[in-house]
């Protein structure tokens, strides 16, 4: 089976260790999708590289908060990656492209007709998401399909933030694994992998922690569907779409954290 | 000429500096960070308040324009406006608002025509209007309910009495109404109209509002359109007139027994979700803070307009706010807090001007064209009553372990 990884555009430490571990797993991805790099975002990027650990990475999160780039996401990527043997986690994604002989292919836009040509030319299979992009017309490209960690129980919680929903609804919190079609978070779902909050946690630290967690979860829906596995069809019916959470809602969520 | 002379008009009345640094801040996108309810609600109370100072009389002026100033008082709305000063009197615990009240109930009573109606139009004027004979029955009920004073009651009743008489066989009104023809938003009417029957044991008062309910449900097209929501018989209807139709519903869902409120509920819910969903997904990412709600749609739920109008949004918060809890779905109460910042966002609390101070706008931006260039006091007033139901709400919820 022939897997691509789909990455945005920004920095993170989410597609470098996917691809270790993939390897490690006996599913070497083929290639990585990315969006096309202006000048200047690969400025922001360098930088952002250059100062991953330490006060500037501080001063970047006040700007755009990011859970991958915390210190609570890269402490449990550490863990993660030493629980697996998986060396060098924390270089740059080319770095880790080139040592694991992965080809980058860049597009404009991940549905035009040369995205999906590309994917077609180099007979993917399945694509695997880790970022926010949005599939249309690409979604025909890949042979099997494509995967995406959705945060939260499917079909019950559809949609945006569905972790802190999770925990305002009381329902449990975990990464879905589905196929991405063209509704919203309607595809069919091979796995639930659960994970716990831990008391007193506030949303960013766990955010910041399910980085490792969709890796893993992402790992075993590629392994189901290389070993003859299909995902499970939901109904339209079954979920409810759910959108961008009010602060003060993301306040209530945060205090049923630990019961 | 006339048409350009007025346009001309109206752009001179924008350059008066308190006027223009609204027209400024909005033709920006800016809007002011949301800051304590509390105070936001205070700042449209007093807005309100001078409202009704200026209109003299106990009545509450129509609103601040641009051009002219304050308005003379306006009946239809000072009618309900009485209920949201008895709600800020419970709410802050503070009698002066049910002062307020109910000097705006005794002027109402004081004006009211010789066979029940309320006038209609802003002033006092000759001619009756049945929808807006329904908003002061909510203002008497109200205050009835709240003093006990038996001449509210009589003057709802000798209303309903009215309504009853003019009403159409089939339970629609047609004859003194807005451009003659029937509303979807006389739900509104109906509302009052069902209340007062049960409130005064007249059983004829309820009967004529079930029969009004008994014509609207059967009035839905496509998708969950009313027909007959706007002000006009066609084109686009305002989300203010679409909310007035879906609360009416509701109420009379409440109040109702059987098949025919299952059935009111069934078809205010259906709208309220259409507007939910085109809410919360019109944004350029799905990350980010909705679009502000388009203030008209077109029978296919389509927006119509570039502007939102605020009193719309406003009444849609406390809509969305009561489904949540009775449908036990908290993205409506999500929704609704949304929708509200982005109106908290418009309102003025540092303005120089009293008529901008606290006072909510027609439309955002201020030029649109709902109520343009101006602060009409419905729309502070339902900013009122949707922030003291949001805090309701919330302290349900804040307060649960």
């Amino acid at each position: 089976m022939k897997i691509a990884v789909v990455t945005g555009a920004g920095e993170s430490l989410l597609p470098g260790i996917l691809l270790s571990r993939l390897r490690k797993e006996g599913l070497p991805a083929e290639c990585v999708l990315r969006p096309r790099a202006g000048a200047l975002r690969a400025i922001r990027d360098g930088l952002a590289r250059a100062t991953r650990r330490g006060l500037a990475c501080r001063i970047r999160e006040r700007l755009r908060p990011s859970p991958v780039m915390s210190r609570i996401g890269v402490t449990t990527y550490r863990e993660y990656a030493s629980a697996h043997g998986l060396e060098g986690w924390d270089r740059p994604l080319a770095r880790i492209m080139a040592d694991l002989d992965v080809e980058l292919v860049t597009f404009e836009d991940l549905n035009d007709n040369r995205t999906a040509a590309a994917i077609r030319d180099r007979g993917i299979d399945l694509l695997l998401n880790t970022c926010s992009s949005l599939y249309r017309e690409v979604l025909d490209a890949p042979r099997i399909g494509v995967l995406n960690p959705h945060m939260g129980p499917l079909p019950r919680v559809r949609g945006v933030n569905a972790m802190e929903w999770s925990l305002f609804l009381g329902l449990p919190t975990g990464i879905t694994v589905h196929r991405i079609d063209r509704g919203v978070d309607t595809g069919d779902v091979l796995l639930f992998e659960p994970f716990e909050p831990k008391p007193g946690e506030d949303i960013p630290a766990l955010r910041g922690r399910t980085g490792p967690l969709m890796v893993e979860a992402l790992v075993r829906g590629a392994r189901k569907l290389a070993d003859g596995g299909a995902g499970e069809p939901q109904a339209k019916s079954d979920g409810r779409q759910y959108f961008v959470m009010h602060p003060r809602l993301v306040k209530l969520a945060e205090r049923r954290i630990g019961g | 000429m006339n048409r350009i002379a007025e346009s001309l008009k109206a752009r001179a009345a924008c350059l008066r500096p308190s006027h223009a640094r609204i027209v400024l801040r909005d033709r920006r996108g800016r809007r002011s960070a949301a800051g304590r309810d509390e105070e936001r609600l205070r700042a449209a109370l007093d807005w309100l308040g001078r409202a009704q100072d200026a209109a003299g009389g106990g009545g509450v002026s129509a609103g601040y324009h641009f051009r002219g100033g304050w308005r003379p008082p306006y009946p239809e709305t000072s009618g309900y406006i009485a209920a949201t000063f008895l709600d800020a009197a419970a709410y802050l615990g503070e009698s002066s608002w049910r002062d307020r009240a109910v000097a705006i109930g005794d002027w109402e009573i004081s004006i009211q025509l010789r066979g029940g109606a309320v006038r209609g139009g802003q002033g006092v004027n000759d001619y009756p209007i049945v929808f807006n004979t329904g908003q002061v029955m909510i203002g008497w009920l109200a205050l009835h309910r709240a003093t006990g004073e038996q001449r509210f009651l009589d003057a709802a009743v000798r209303a309903g009495e009215w309504l009853a008489a003019v009403q159409d066989a089939d339970g629609k009104w047609s004859r003194h109404t807005l451009n003659d023809i029937p509303h979807a938003y006389h739900s509104r009417v109906a509302w009052p109209l069902l209340e007062c029957g049960l409130r005064a044991d007249r059983p004829d008062l309820a009967v004529a509002a079930e029969r009004f309910y008994g014509w609207l449900v059967g009035e839905t097209a496509g998708k969950g359109w009313i027909r007959h929501m706007g002000f006009t018989g066609s084109g686009p209807v305002l989300t203010h007139t679409i909310a007035y139709t879906i609360r009416g519903l509701l109420e009379g869902a409440n109040r109702l027994d059987g098949d025919l409120a299952l059935r009111c509920r069934e078809v205010a819910t259906h709208a309220a979700r259409q507007l939910f969903y085109r809410y919360e997904r019109n944004k350029a990412d799905p990350f980010g803070e909705p679009r502000p709600l388009p203030g008209l749609f077109d029978e296919g739920w389509r927006p119509a307009a570039a502007w939102s109008c605020l009193t719309g949004n406003c009444q849609l918060a406390i809509i969305w706010i009561r489904l949540a809890r009775a449908n036990d779905d908290a993205r409506y109460l999500n929704a609704s807090l949304k929708i509200l910042d982005q109106v908290k966002g418009t309102q003025c609390l540092k303005s120089g001007n009293p008529g901008i101070r606290g006072g909510v706008a027609g439309s955002w931006p201020v030029t649109g064209r709902y109520i343009q260039s101006a602060y009409p006091n419905w729309a502070a007033k339902f900013l009122c009553d949707a922030l003291m139901e949001q805090e309701r709400a919330m302290a349900g919820l804040e307060a649960r372990p």
